[in-house]
């Protein structure tokens, strides 16, 4: 199964510290587990351009679609057996110490 | 209590017969079904149709002599039929998802039902489902209880119920939420999950003298636990702890509820009342997991505790041969796994009854943003009291009785403050706010 791992910072997150932010190790019980199948950091929201389209008309806007605390800070797209295997995956990785993991199948069309 | 949809018309022995089967085997039906069929919702849907299928059946051909596994066989034939025609038509195939698209259509030998109970409730009680619909699930999966019985119990109506419990069949398919037991390191976690499922359907019915049936069904589902876990595995000494926990509370429900409802407090507690045999059951579990964890040289867990307290309270022949030393020690041993407020306070209570009630302040002192409970000021003002100062109690009572929950603690409160103000300044030994 495909999931999509939204790396998102947390106001209740614990301090960064640049010691532990350990990706390689994260890496590992990702390879032990399943594939890596994309996933990169993500320029902020400062850099982050909202696109609609209402009647025809295309409306172009500077920033994220709603103004908050917490944002998307990056993303991986996994390939493991099931959400246990996810959530153990999720729960490796430094960013949910520091924020928090959001776990999202992928819904094939 | 769980009682299957009765077809009208049926004759009333078979659907005695069908309705004990479903209340004692549910769990083992449906666990047997899921693991051929994987989705929640076409195994919830066969059994249904099986239950209906036996009526007929069973009133024409005579009940088999193997109820459960013909309901189980039924169940399948008609799951992998739904799923064959869920397969054939491209909208219902998205709604039984999963076991289609990946052909997990497993067969296994009829003969063949093996015990997946264990994994059936450790899915019920899955993390990734609100607690919420972790009691629903666990109720009608696992005990059989209708949408309208959970409902009842748990103020709230049948199509809302429903809607959860299908929701939470979706989201186990979709979210890829696994049918199996977790590995040896994350089964002490997940264990954990299932006992605070049981253990808040047993506090829902113990809060609520309307809604006692609840306890018992509890006590049945961790029984159910404990007997599935291997004996020698560490959480199973949890298993065990919080039945005994169970059992020593509801040994006093007899006692507990007055004529009109209303709860009697345990030192006014008519003792002749009690269910010796349950307490005496919980004394050998209690004693069993002590003994175990000790010879294993293994932490002793909160529910553990929590019983032992439980049983030093059931125990003497009166309530004034109350062990409090021992009672303090446990609390002791409870705080440093459980510093909650409510923890702290009942502590401090029986800190202040064992060691006076300086010991007692100290520690009610420690309760973590105390300010905005009733019970800290309650607990501080007996305490206060007992320790001869009444001006300081009075206040106490006040800001508690300002907190207070109900009309009637606010006005038990007040008395006690107005007591204290009417100028007698002799401390009378402090009492706690305890059941």
């Amino acid at each position: 199964m495909q999931f999509v791992l939204f790396v998102c910072t947390d106001p209740t997150g614990e301090p960064y510290d640049e010691t532990s932010d350990d990706v390689e190790r994260w890496f590992g019980v990702l390879q032990e587990r399943g594939k890596h199948l994309a996933g990169d950091r993500l320029r902020p929201v400062e850099d982050a351009t909202t696109v609609r389209v209402r009647g025809g008309e295309r409306l172009v806007t500077d920033g994220p679609f709603a103004e908050t605390r917490e944002w998307i800070a990056g993303f991986d797209l996994i390939e493991v057996g099931d959400l246990d295997e996810a959530i153990e995956v999720a729960a490796a990785h430094p960013m949910a110490r520091f924020g928090r993991i959001e776990v999202r199948p992928v819904w094939p069309l | 209590m769980p009682s299957p949809r009765t077809a009208a018309g049926a004759q009333v022995p078979v659907a005695t017969t069908l309705a004990e089967v479903v209340a004692t085997d549910h769990a083992r039906i449906m666990a047997a079904v899921i693991a051929s069929v994987t989705d929640w919702q076409v195994a919830e849907d066969a059994v249904q149709d099986a239950c209906e299928r036996a009526l007929t059946a069973w009133t024409r051909a005579g009940v088999p002599a193997n109820p459960a596994g013909w309901l189980v066989t039924t169940a399948r034939r008609r799951g992998i039929d739904l799923l064959r025609r869920a397969g054939a038509r491209e909208s219902t195939a998205r709604r039984y998802g999963t076991a289609v698209d990946r052909g997990l259509l497993a067969r296994e030998p009829e003969h063949a039902i093996a015990d997946d109970r264990l994994r059936l409730v450790l899915t019920c009680a899955h993390p990734a489902l609100s607690l919420e619909t972790r009691v629903a699930l666990t109720l009608r999966t696992v005990l059989g209880w209708s949408p309208a019985e959970i409902a009842r119990s748990f103020l709230s109506t049948e199509a809302a119920i429903q809607k959860r419990l299908v929701r939470a069949r979706a989201k186990i398919a979709h979210a890829g939420i696994p049918y199996r037991v977790p590995s040896p390191e994350d089964l002490p976690e997940r264990i954990d999950g299932v006992l605070g499922v049981v253990y808040l359907v047993f506090t829902t019915g113990y809060a609520d003298p309307g809604r006692a049936e609840l306890m018992a069904e509890a006590v049945r589902l961790g029984r159910l636990v404990r007997e599935l876990l291997d004996p020698d595995a560490p959480e199973r000494l949890e298993a065990s702890g919080l039945l005994a926990l169970m059992l020593a509370q509801q040994s006093r429900q007899r006692a507990r509820v007055g004529p009109g409802g209303e709860v009697v407090l345990l030192d006014r507690q008519d003792r002749s009342l009690w269910d010796g045999d349950a307490i005496a059951e919980a004394e050998r579990l209690v004693h069993e997991v002590l003994q175990h964890a000790a010879h294993r040289r293994r932490p002793v867990g909160r529910y553990t505790l929590q019983a032992a307290i439980a049983l030093e309270h059931v125990r003497p022949q009166s309530a004034d041969a109350t062990d409090w030393r021992r009672i303090a020690h446990l609390h002791g041993l409870l705080n440093r796994l459980d510093d909650s407020p409510a923890q702290r306070i009942a502590w401090a209570v029986a800190a202040g009854r064992a060691y006076g009630p300086r010991r007692g302040l100290e520690i009610v002192d420690g309760v973590q943003d105390g300010e905005s409970s009733y019970l800290f000021h309650a607990a501080r003002a007996d305490l206060l009291e007992a320790a001869g100062q009444p001006a300081d109690a009075a206040a106490a009572y006040a800001r508690a009785a300002a907190l207070a929950p109900g009309d009637a603690e606010r006005a038990a409160l007040t008395e006690k403050q107005r007591a204290l103000a009417g100028g007698s300044a002799g401390g009378s030994p402090g009492g706690g706010p305890g059941r």
